[in-house]
C-alpha cells in the first residue's frame, strides 16, 4: 500500500523534475547554438529565451516606427558634464601656474564647441543629407540609397538569369563530352570516344562560374553595406559617434563612427548611382550587352555523336560552339560582370575609404585605414 | 536557468577584476604612491641642500604626475565599476534607434556590455557557421554528382556487354564547383574571423583587463615606468570598453543581416546528402531505365539556389569581417587617445596587420 502510494508520487516527482530540466537548452548550447540538438530544442521551445535570442523569427520589420529622442539629453548631458571638467582643469592649470594643462583644457573646449555645433545641426545634418541624395538620385522619388539598392537589385537580378543560363549549357556540354561508346562482338571489343573534342568547352565555363560567383558575392556584400546604410547609419553610428566625441579620451573611436556614418550614407551610394551612370551610357552603345539581350541569350545546344568514329563532326561542333560561346555569350556575360559589377564595386568602396580617411581627420580620429583597403 | 548561465561570464570577470583591485592593488598602489612620493620629498630636500635645480625640477613634475596618477587611479577604477554595471540595452539609448529596433536584437535586460558584445559575436559566428554548412553541402553534393555514371544499352542485348554509351550526366557540374570552392574559402575566412574577435573579447575581459589594468596602475605611479603603465592601461581600458560598447553597437545593425533565406536552410545539415548517398538509395538509382535521373532531386529537394548560396558567402564577409575590424579600428584610435592623455604616443597600428 505504502510503495503503492509512494510510487506514483516519486514517479510524478521525477516526471515534473525532469521536464523542467529539460524545458531548458543543454548547457552546451550557450557556448554552440547551432548545434543540431539546440535547434532541435529551439524547434519545440521557440518561446524560451535563449532561442528568441539565437533564432529570431523571420520577417522583422527593420523600419524604425518612432525614433528615440532621449540620445539627444544624454548627448547634451555629456556635453555638460565634459565641459565641467574642463572648466576645472582649467582653474587648476590657472592655479598651479601649468600652462600644458592650461593649453590642453582650452584645446579641449575648442573641440567641444565643434561637437556642440555638430549636435545642434544633427537635424539639418540629416535633413541636408536627405535632400542631397534625393537631388542626386537618378529617380527623384527615391532617396539615393534606394536607388544605389535597386541598381544592385538589378545587377543581382541579371547576375542570377545569367549563372542559370550557363549552368544549363554547362550541364548539356558536361553531359555530351563524357560520352563514350563500347561495342563488342564473340571476343572483339572497341571503345570509341568520340566527344573528346566537347572537353575543351569546360575550362571556359569554370572561369566564367568563377568571375560570376565573385561578382554575385561582391554584389550581395554591396547590398548588405546599402541597406546598412540606409537603416542604420544616421540613427546608430552618428549619434553614438557624437556622445563619444564629447570626451578627449573616446574622441578617436567617435570621429571613426561619424566619418563612418556620414560617408556610408551620402558617398557609397553616390559613387554606385554615379559609376552605374557611366557604365550605363557606355553599355548603350553596345547593343549585346543590352539587359534584354543578356536575359534573353541562348546558347547554343550542344550534340555528339558518340558513335562517329572519325570525329571530324564533332570536332567541328564543338569549334563552332567555341566560337559561339567567346564572340556572343562568355565573352559578353565576362564584359558584363567585369565592368558593371566589378568596377562599380571596387570604385564605390575605394571612395568609401577615401573619404573615410579624410573625414576621420577632420573629425578628430587619427586611425589607420589601410586594413579595410586590404579587405577591398 | 540557462540566461543565468549564459549571461555570467563578463560579470564573473568584473566581479574578479573588482575585488582584486579592492583587496590588493588599492593597497599596492597606495604603497607605491607613498614611496614615490618619500623618494620625491627625498630628492627636492637633496635637490635644495647641494643647490641643484634639476633635481628640483625634476621633484616638482614627478609631484605632479604622482597627483595626476592618483587621480587617474580613483578615475580608471570608478570607470571599471561603472562599465562593469552598466547593462547592455544601454548603448542605445544613446543611439536614435527606435524599440523596435532593439526588439529585433534581443538582449536581456540583465546583460552587461560584455554580454551584449559576447552575444553579438556569437550570433555572427553561428551565421558564418551556417553560411559554411551550406557552401559546404553544395561541394559535397557535386562531389557526389560528378562521380556519377550511366550506361545506356544500345540494343536488347546490351545486358550481355554487346554494346551501350557511357556517360557522366552531370560532369557539368565541375564548372560550378569551382565558384563554390571560392565561396567556400571566403566563408571560412569570415567564420575563422569571427571566431578570432570572440577570442579577442574573451581574452580582453579574462586575461588583458585582470592583469594590465592593476599592472598598469601600479607602475604608472613609479617614476621611469610610467610609460609602460600608460600603455597597460590604455591598450586594457579601450579592450575592457570601448571595444565591446563598438561590437554591441554594430551588432544592432548586423543582426538584421544575420538571417539564411528559407530557401537555403534546410542545407545546413547533411542528412539529405546521407540520405541520397546511402547505399539503398544509390542501389535503387542504379536501375532506373529511362532518361530521368532522381538523384539531383534528392539531394536538392527543395530547389537548386546557387545564385544564393554564393551570396551568402558576401553577407558573411561583411558581417565577419568588416564591421568587426571598424570596432578595433575604433578601439585603435581611442588607445591613441588615452595614451596622449595619460602622457605617452601610441602607436598600435601594426595590430591590425592580425587582421
Amino acid at each position: 500500500m505504502k510503495i503503492g502510494i509512494k510510487l506514483p508520487i516519486m514517479l510524478a516527482v521525477f516526471l515534473l523534475l525532469f521536464t523542467n530540466s529539460i524545458a531548458a537548452p543543454p548547457p552546451f548550447c550557450i557556448q554552440q547554438p547551432g548545434l543540431q540538438e539546440c535547434k532541435n530544442f529551439c524547434n519545440g521551445n521557440p518561446d524560451d529565451s535563449f532561442c528568441k535570442n539565437f533564432y529570431p523569427e523571420e520577417g522583422a520589420s527593420q523600419i524604425p516606427a518612432t525614433q528615440n529622442k532621449d540620445w539627444i539629453y544624454l548627448n547634451v548631458l555629456a556635453l555638460l558634464v565634459a565641459t565641467l571638467l574642463l572648466v576645472a582643469l582649467f582653474m587648476i592649470g590657472h592655479s598651479f601656474n601649468l600652462p600644458d594643462l592650461k593649453f590642453l583644457a582650452t584645446e579641449e573646449f575648442y573641440q567641444l564647441i565643434i561637437t556642440a555645433i555638430i549636435l545642434g545641426s544633427f537635424t539639418s545634418i540629416i535633413a541636408f543629407g536627405d535632400s542631397v541624395s534625393k537631388g542626386l538620385s537618378p529617380d527623384t522619388s527615391l532617396s539615393l540609397n534606394d536607388n544605389a539598392l535597386s541598381i544592385v537589385n538589378k545587377n543581382l537580378e541579371i547576375s542570377n538569369v545569367i549563372n542559370s543560363q550557363l549552368l544549363s549549357s554547362s550541364d548539356n556540354i558536361g553531359s555530351e563530352s563524357s560520352k563514350a561508346a563500347f561495342c563488342s562482338f564473340i571476343s572483339i571489343s572497341i571503345n570509341i570516344n568520340a566527344c573528346g573534342s566537347f572537353r575543351m568547352l569546360l575550362q571556359p565555363y569554370s572561369l566564367a562560374f568563377q568571375i560570376i560567383a565573385t561578382g554575385i558575392a561582391e554584389l550581395s556584400s554591396l547590398k548588405s553595406l546599402l541597406i546598412f546604410s540606409r537603416d542604420w547609419a544616421l540613427v546608430l553610428f552618428l549619434p553614438f559617434g557624437l556622445f563619444l566625441r564629447n570626451f578627449q579620451f573616446t574622441r578617436g573611436a567617435g570621429g571613426l563612427l561619424i566619418a563612418f556614418a556620414i560617408c556610408a550614407y551620402l558617398i557609397l551610394p553616390a559613387s554606385v548611382v554615379f559609376m552605374d551612370s557611366m557604365v550605363s551610357s557606355f553599355v548603350k552603345s553596345n547593343p549585346e550587352l543590352n539587359e534584354d539581350n543578356l536575359k534573353s541569350s541562348k546558347i547554343t545546344q550542344a550534340y555528339c555523336n558518340e558513335w562517329l568514329a572519325e570525329g571530324e563532326d564533332n570536332a567541328s561542333n564543338a569549334v563552332s560552339i567555341l566560337d559561339d560561346l567567346v564572340d556572343k555569350q562568355i565573352g559578353v556575360y565576362m564584359f558584363y560582370f567585369l565592368i558593371k559589377v566589378n568596377l562599380v564595386l571596387i570604385s564605390a568602396i575605394l571612395s568609401l575609404i577615401t573619404s573615410l580617411r579624410f573625414l576621420s581627420g577632420l573629425a578628430g580620429a587619427e586611425v589607420d585605414l589601410s586594413a579595410i583597403s586590404r579587405l577591398v | 536557468m540557462p540566461s543565468n548561465l549564459f549571461y555570467g561570464e563578463g560579470s564573473a570577470a568584473c566581479v574578479n577584476l573588482i575585488s582584486m583591485i579592492n583587496s590588493d592593488i588599492y593597497p599596492m598602489t597606495a604603497v607605491a604612491g607613498v614611496l614615490t612620493g618619500l623618494v620625491v620629498a627625498a630628492s627636492y630636500m637633496v635637490g635644495e641642500a647641494i643647490n641643484n635645480p634639476k633635481l628640483v625640477t625634476w621633484s616638482k613634475s614627478e609631484l605632479i604626475q604622482l597627483f595626476i596618477s592618483a587621480i587617474s587611479a580613483i578615475f580608471i577604477i570608478y570607470l571599471v565599476v561603472t562599465v562593469c554595471q552598466t547593462p547592455a540595452l544601454d548603448v542605445s539609448t544613446l543611439t536614435a534607434v527606435s524599440s523596435n529596433q532593439v526588439d529585433n536584437a534581443p538582449l536581456p535586460v540583465f546583460a552587461t556590455l560584455f554580454d551584449g558584445a559576447q552575444l553579438s559575436i556569437l550570433k555572427t559566428a553561428n551565421f558564418t557557421h551556417s553560411v559554411l554548412n551550406i557552401e559546404r553541402y553544395h561541394l559535397s553534393a557535386f562531389n557526389m554528382l560528378e562521380a556519377r555514371g550511366r550506361w545506356e544499352c544500345g540494343d536488347h542485348l546490351c545486358i550481355f556487354g554487346s554494346n551501350g554509351v557511357s556517360s557522366s550526366p552531370y560532369a557539368g557540374i565541375t564548372t560550378i564547383s569551382s565558384s563554390f570552392n571560392f565561396a567556400f574559402n571566403s566563408a571560412i575566412l569570415s567564420y575563422i574571423s569571427s571566431l578570432n574577435y570572440l577570442f579577442l573579447l574573451l581574452f580582453a575581459y579574462n586575461g588583458l583587463a585582470l592583469f594590465m589594468i592593476p599592472i598598469g596602475l601600479l607602475v604608472r605611479s613609479v617614476p621611469y615606468l610610467r610609460g609602460l603603465g600608460t600603455l597597460f592601461l590604455s591598450v586594457a581600458l579601450c579592450f575592457f570598453i570601448i571595444y565591446p560598447a563598438l561590437i554591441t553597437l554594430t551588432g544592432f545593425a548586423t543582426n538584421s543581416m544575420l538571417k539564411i533565406p528559407n530557401s537555403l536552410k534546410p542545407y545546413q545539415s547533411e542528412s539529405k546528402i546521407i540520405e541520397a548517398g546511402s547505399p539503398g538509395s544509390v542501389f535503387q538509382e542504379s536501375f532506373d531505365f529511362g532518361e530521368d535521373d532522381y538523384l539531383s532531386d534528392k539531394i536538392f529537394p527543395d530547389g537548386q539556389y546557387f545564385s544564393e548560396a554564393l551570396g551568402l558567402a558576401g553577407s558573411a564577409f561583411i558581417a565577419g569581417v568588416f564591421f568587426p575590424t571598424l570596432a578595433l579600428l575604433g578601439t585603435i584610435a581611442s588607445i591613441r587617445q588615452i595614451g596622449r592623455l595619460l602622457g605617452e604616443e601610441i602607436d598600435l597600428s601594426r595590430i591590425i596587420q592580425m587582421v
